[in-house]
């Protein structure tokens, strides 16, 4: 109890230098929150919103489709016709890909062209907007891809395929809606219009690349290959362990740079209070309650860092969390393509984990320099050696 | 068995120098009843402090007996040791070795938190021995704001609040202009008569041996001369 007393006496008389440890170790535990935070909402409202948007409860491939592939693409389709039946709009839209060059204002450009249902609600995607009046063919693309492309919704593009055969076709589409979400496996290069049209084109009446299906579907396919989200997911989710893991290394040893301030400060504490400490010892202290003194004036730095950076941390952190942050140049670093509002995403567990953490490495560097007080040889410190 | 509130036989310490060893004490015997006003004279190097802090239970003897209030020095536990030091005995330094982040009323405190006392208890003994240095009207500056003389009458405060039955005081007035000086030893020689507390002091200042009734003269760690005065 004395020492709790007498170790809070000392750090408010240690003035400036000790509240400026607290500070700095309050803004490292409050960004170390953030940033984990962030991280969290980034990729954990991407990978939500990327299956959703495109991959609703699982997709059926084509054989030996390979998305990464897209040399060969052309070649992966077949037949759905003895399963047609069940491809109600609302359980399993049939998506046909093909590699296609888009013509636009003289200049050319390569894209994917992907036919679907326009009546399909598997993915919210707004694919209802291909049933846009149009003199053309109606398409859709994403933000991004207008962006780079230069178009905008009322434009007229030519697209060139190769249909079954080999035959190069080339036919006039209009941009009859732009998508504005953030989901660049749906946006980048891509262009969307409804499944018939492209199958006329190609000639592939009743072919698919891949059936994405609900929840709802629950018939067998055979001949194609079925991959569930946790598949469909996995490179997201490793990107996002990825960048946590970094992410989380990069704080850890901002956290270690504030604890080393701490610990230099009890250091030289022990060093420069060594007449002080052979003065408790000569009042009646024994060696270790002046070590538990020292330790728990470390340990008040982790408590009050911790308790400051909740007192302004909190209301920060729900704020951004509600309100999200404009954080366009973090998301590019992060190398994905995202929305410029970020929502950070902070729980409870991560606070009580980041606060352990803190506190643990505190502890440590804070009993470290104490340590050495049972060492000293009392006459010695009282002379100030 | 002797009465003496401290008792000394064949009192020898010798240091680690390198490979070899310091004798610092070379063996004596010394007593000091209570209420005795002494003080360990001597040339730098003699030993003087050595034998200070063997009393204060800061050290141990290398051989003999040091006894101090019943309690045999070299056999206490650092625990027990520090129990006598908090209980019984009071330091003054040279260097008055106030704490800097404590007010005036917070360092005279700090013995009596460690004895435990109740917070009117605390505040009442404060009081008494900062109107025995004079210094009731400083109770809340820090050390810093203090003058040399102010310092070293808040260790004395320090020193004695718990009214310890031995107080040892090594160069107390080192630091100290003689007005100062004369002011320090006169309320200590106050104290010692009213509160039949024990001084001991190691000095080779001129104006404390005026105040002492007692002079041991200590030369290369041998007792030379042990002189009553008045
Ligand atoms: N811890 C130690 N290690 C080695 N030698 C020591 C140690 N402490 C004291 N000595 C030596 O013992 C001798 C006596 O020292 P002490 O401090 O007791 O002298 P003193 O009489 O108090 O001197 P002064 O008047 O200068 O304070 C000195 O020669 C000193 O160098
Ligand atoms: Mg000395």
């Amino acid at each position: 109890m004395l020492s709790i007393k007498l170790a809070f006496r000392n750090l408010v008389g240690a003035g400036k230098r000790a509240w400026l440890n607290i500070i700095v170790l309050s803004i490292v535990y409050v960004m170390i929150i953030f940033m984990v935070g962030m991280i969290k909402g980034v990729f954990g409202g991407i990978e939500h919103d990327t299956q959703v948007m495109e991959y609703g409860n699982g997709q059926y491939w084509s054989e030996d489709y390979d998305p990464h592939d897209p040399i060969n693409l052309r070649d992966y389709h077949q037949s759905y016709t003895q399963y047609k039946a069940y491809f109600t709009p609302d359980v399993a839209a049939p998506i046909l890909i093909t590699p296609a060059t888009v013509y636009t204002e003289g200049r050319s450009s390569g894209a994917l062209l992907k036919g679907i249902v326009p009546e399909q609600t598997v993915m919210q995607m707004p694919t209802e907007k291909l049933l846009t009046k149009s003199n053309y063919i109606p398409a859709m693309i994403g933000k991004q891809m207008a962006k780079h492309a230069n178009l905008a919704e009322g434009d007229i593009i030519t697209l060139q395929v190769r249909d079954k055969k080999g035959v190069f076709d080339a036919v006039d589409a209009e941009v009859v809606y732009i998508m504005q979400h953030d989901i660049q496996t749906v946006d980048n290069g891509q262009i969307w219009i409804p499944l018939d049209e492209l199958q006329d084109l190609l000639g592939m009446k009743n072919e698919a690349t891949l059936i994405t299906v609900s929840e709802d579907f629950d018939h067998q396919i055979s001949g194609w290959e079925f991959k569930d989200l946790d598949f469909l997911l996995a490179d997201i989710r490793l990107l996002t362990f990825q960048k946590s893991t970094g992410a989380a290394i990069m704080y850890v040893m901002m956290l270690g740079m504030a604890a080393m301030s701490i610990f230099d400060t009890q250091m030289l504490a022990v060093f420069r209070r060594k007449k002080e400490i052979g003065t408790l010892i000569a009042l009646g202290m024994t060696q270790r309650h002046v070590k538990a003194l020292f330790t728990i004036e470390g340990i008040y730095y982790a408590i009050l860092g911790i308790a400051i950076g909740l007192v302004y941390g909190i209301p920060l952190l729900l704020y951004t969390s509600i309100k999200g942050i404009n954080y366009g140049s973090f998301a590019e670093d992060m190398g994905v393509n995202l929305g410029s509002i970020i929502y950070p995403e902070v729980s409870l567990s991560l606070i009580i984990n980041v606060t352990i953490v803190v506190a643990v490495i505190i502890m440590v560097v804070s009993y470290l320099p104490a340590r050495s007080i049972s060492k000293l040889n009392p006459t010695q410190v009282l002379k100030g050696k | 068995m002797s009465k003496a509130l401290i008792s000394i036989e064949g009192l020898i310490k010798r240091f680690p120098m390198g490979n070899s060893e310091f004798t610092a004490l070379k063996g004596f015997d010394l007593k000091i009843e209570q209420g005795e006003f002494c003080g360990l004279v001597g040339p730098s190097g003699s030993g003087k402090t050595t034998v200070l802090n063997i009393i204060g239970s800061l050290d141990i003897p290398s051989e003999g007996k040091v006894n101090v209030l019943g309690n045999d020095i070299s056999s206490l536990t650092p625990k027990a040791a520090a129990k006598l030091r908090n209980e019984h005995i009071g330091f003054i330094f040279q260097t008055y070795n106030l704490l800097p982040v404590y007010t005036v009323y917070e360092n005279v405190e700090l013995p009596l938190l460690l004895l435990g006392y109740g917070k009117e208890k605390r505040k009442k003994m404060i009081m008494d021995a900062l109107e025995w240095v004079d210094l009731i009207d400083k109770r809340d500056s820090r050390p810093s704001q203090l003058s040399g003389g102010e310092s070293q009458r808040v260790a004395v405060a320090r020193a004695m609040v718990k009214r310890p039955e031995v107080v040892l005081a090594d160069e107390p007035t080192a630091n100290l202009d003689s007005k100062n000086s004369f002011n320090i030893l006169s309320m200590m020689e106050n104290l010692n008569k009213e509160l039949k507390t024990t001084f001991l002091f190691a000095t080779h200042d001129e104006k404390v041996m005026k105040y002492l009734r007692r002079k041991i003269s200590l030369v290369d760690g041998k007792i030379a001369k042990d002189e009553i005065i008045k």
